[in-house]
C-alpha cells in the first residue's frame, strides 16, 4: 500500500488537484493550443526528479534536488521550434509538483496527530468484534477470554515504561535454553484498529493479564492497568 | 470499411473471452488422476537416481494438486507432488529426504500450506512434532523500544504410517496469519501490512519409545519437474526437553506438554 492511512491518502490527492487546477490556469492562458495528452506526460516526466531522503516524524521524506526530467524534455524539445518554449511551464510544473507532494505530506502528518492519538491504546484496538485471545507460549496457561469490560479498561489504561515493571535480567539474561518463561504469552488476533488509521500492530498479553503490549511496525509500546483484561473462559 | 472494423474488433473481444473460460475451465476441473502403472512411468522418465517401485498413496491436498508417497527399488521412502496444469497431470517434484517438507500451493495463503513426509517404517518411533517458533528478541534506543516476546507452539501426531499430510491448521495457522498481516484482508485498505515474519520458523522431530528426540539417517535426492509448486525442507529442532503448546483439535483446546 502506498499510503499509511486515510489522512495521507487525502491530502495526496488534494496535492494532484492542485497540480490539475496550475496544469489548466496554464493551459488557458496559452496562445497555442497543444495536444492535451503530451501535456499530461510532459508534466509526469517532469517530475523525474534526484531526491534524497531522509527520514522525519519516522517516514520517510523525499527532497528533490535536481530536475532530471526538465533537463530530459529539455534535450529532446530544444531544436524542435518553439516546442521547448511551449512544454516548458508544464516541465516546470511538473518539478514543482515534487514540492507539493511534499507539502501535503507535511501537512497531513500535523492533521493525522490532531484527529488520532498514538500514544492512546484505543487507537491500536478499536473493534474486538472478531478478536481472540491465543496462548502462543507454553507459559501462558489455560484458555483465557477478552473479560467483558475489555474495552472500557483499555480505555483507561495508561502507557507505561518498560522497564519499570519488567526486570532487563528478563530480557538479557535468557539463555537460548532458558524457555519456559515469557511475560507475554498470549496473542490477541483479529482485532482492528481505529478506522484509516493505518496503525495495524501485533498485540500480546501479559501473563497477569493487566499489561499490553503493542508491536508496531518500528516500535512498542507498553500499557498497564490495575484491572484484568482476561477471564478464564466459562465452561 | 466501418462496419468490418467493427464486425473484427467484436469477434476478437469474444474470441479472447472465450479464450479465457476453456482456460479457466481446463484449470479449474482436472482430469482424473493418473493411473498407478502412469504414474510410476512418469515418476522413472524423470532424470534421477531415484527408480520407484511401489506408490503408497494418493493423496489430494486440493484440486489440482496430489501428493503421492512412494517406495522406491531399494527401499528409499520418498515422496513426489503432482500438479494439474494446462490439461494435464505434471509431476513437479520427486524427492527422498530425510526432513519433513512444507509445501505451499499458494504462497500468499497459509491455509494452503501442508506439513509432507515419509520416512523408512520404524517401530521404536511413536511421536512427530510440528513446532511453530520465533525467538525473543529485544532492541532499543533512546525513546523507542522495540521488544518481541518468544513465540513457540507445536502440534503432535502419532506416527501410524511412514508417510503424513498435515495442514497448517488451528491456532498455528491464526498467529501466522497475524502475524504475517495476511489476515488483515478485511481490513481497510489503508492497512499497513508489515511482516514480522522473518524470524518466524517452523520446525520439527522425532519421539521414539523413551520420550527422547530420534535421529534418522540423512538421505537426500530430489528432482525438480515442470510444474511450479515444490516443497522445502523445514528445521529440525534437536531439543527434546522444548515445550509447546499443542492444538487438541477434538477438544478444541490448548495442551501444555512436557510440563517439567
Amino acid at each position: 500500500m502506498w499510503f499509511d492511512n486515510i489522512v495521507e491518502l487525502i491530502f495526496y490527492l488534494v496535492a494532484l488537484g492542485i497540480i490539475a487546477f496550475l496544469a489548466i490556469r496554464i493551459y488557458r492562458k496559452q496562445e497555442v493550443k497543444l495536444s492535451k495528452w503530451k501535456v499530461i506526460v510532459v508534466i509526469i516526466v517532469g517530475l523525474f526528479s534526484f531526491s534524497i531522503h531522509f527520514p522525519m516524524f519516522k517516514k520517510t521524506v523525499e527532497l528533490a534536488i535536481l530536475p532530471l526530467g526538465v533537463w530530459i524534455l529539455y534535450f529532446l524539445l530544444r531544436n524542435q521550434g518553439n516546442s521547448w518554449k511551449n512544454y516548458r511551464p508544464y516541465a516546470l510544473l511538473g518539478f514543482a509538483g515534487n514540492y507539493i507532494f511534499l507539502a501535503a505530506f507535511f501537512i497531513s502528518i500535523f492533521i493525522y496527530h490532531l484527529i488520532y492519538d498514538e500514544n492512546e491504546l484505543s487507537h491500536y484496538i478499536s473493534d474486538i468484534s472478531e478478536a481472540e485471545i491465543i496462548p502462543v507460549h507454553p507459559d501462558g496457561e489455560g484458555n483465557p477470554q477478552l473479560s467483558g469490560d475489555f474495552m472500557e479498561i483499555i480505555s483507561k489504561m495508561k502507557q507505561k515504561e518498560f522497564f519499570s515493571v519488567v526486570s532487563y535480567d528478563d530480557m538479557f539474561m535468557v539463555d537460548d535454553f532458558q524457555k519456559e518463561n515469557e511475560r507475554f504469552p498470549y496473542l490477541l488476533a483479529n482485532n482492528k484498529p481505529r478506522w484509516g488509521s493505518g496503525a495495524d500492530a501485533v498485540i500480546y498479553i501479559e501473563k497477569d493479564g493487566k499489561g499490553i503490549l503493542v508491536n508496531t511496525e518500528k516500535r512498542s509500546v507498553y500499557f498497564r492497568s490495575n484491572e484484568k483484561v482476561l477471564k478464564e473462559k466459562d465452561l | 470499411m466501418r462496419n468490418k472494423k467493427i464486425i473484427l474488433g467484436v469477434v476478437a473481444v469474444i474470441l479472447v473471452v472465450l479464450a479465457n473460460i476453456i482456460y479457466l475451465a481446463v484449470n479449474l476441473f482436472p482430469d482424473e488422476f493418473l493411473s498407478e502403472g502412469e504414474a510410476i512411468k512418469k515418476l522413472n522418465q524423470a532424470e534421477s537416481a531415484i527408480e520407484v517401485k511401489t506408490i503408497q498413496d494418493v493423496v489430494f491436498l486440493d484440486k489440482q494438486h496430489v501428493f503421492m508417497p512412494f517406495i522406491s527399488a531399494d527401499n528409499e521412502y520418498g515422496f513426489s507432488l503432482w500438479e494439474w496444469k494446462n490439461g494435464k497431470w505434471r509431476l513437479s517434484e520427486k524427492t527422498v529426504n530425510s526432513s519433513i517438507n512444507i509445501v505451499k500451493l499458494d504462497e500468499s495463503d497459509p491455509s494452503t500450506y501442508y506439513f509432507v513426509w515419509n520416512f523408512p517404517e520404524d517401530e521404536q518411533i511413536k511421536k512427530i512434532n510440528i513446532y511453530l517458533i520465533r525467538n525473543r528478541s529485544y532492541r532499543g534506543s533512546d525513546e523507542d523500544f522495540y521488544y518481541e516476546p518468544r513465540l513457540q507452539m507445536g502440534a503432535s501426531f502419532n506416527r501410524e504410517k511412514s508417510y503424513g499430510v498435515v495442514p497448517l491448521s488451528g491456532g498455528m495457522l491464526k498467529v501466522y496469519k497475524e502475524m504475517s498481516g495476511i489476515s488483515k484482508e478485511n481490513g481497510d485498505m489503508f492497512s499497513n501490512v508489515f511482516s514480522t515474519n522473518n524470524e518466524l520458523y517452523f520446525s520439527w522431530n522425532m519421539i521414539d519409545q523413551k520420550g527422547e528426540v530420534a535421529w534418522i539417517e540423512q538421505r537426500n535426492s530430489s528432482y525438480g519437474g515442470d510444474a511450479k509448486v515444490m516443497s522445502e525442507s523445514i528445521f529440525f529442532e534437536d531439543q527434546k526437553d522444548i515445550e509447546f503448546l499443542e492444538w487438541e483439535e477434538d477438544a478444541g483446546k490448548w495442551q501444555n506438554t512436557n510440563k517439567k
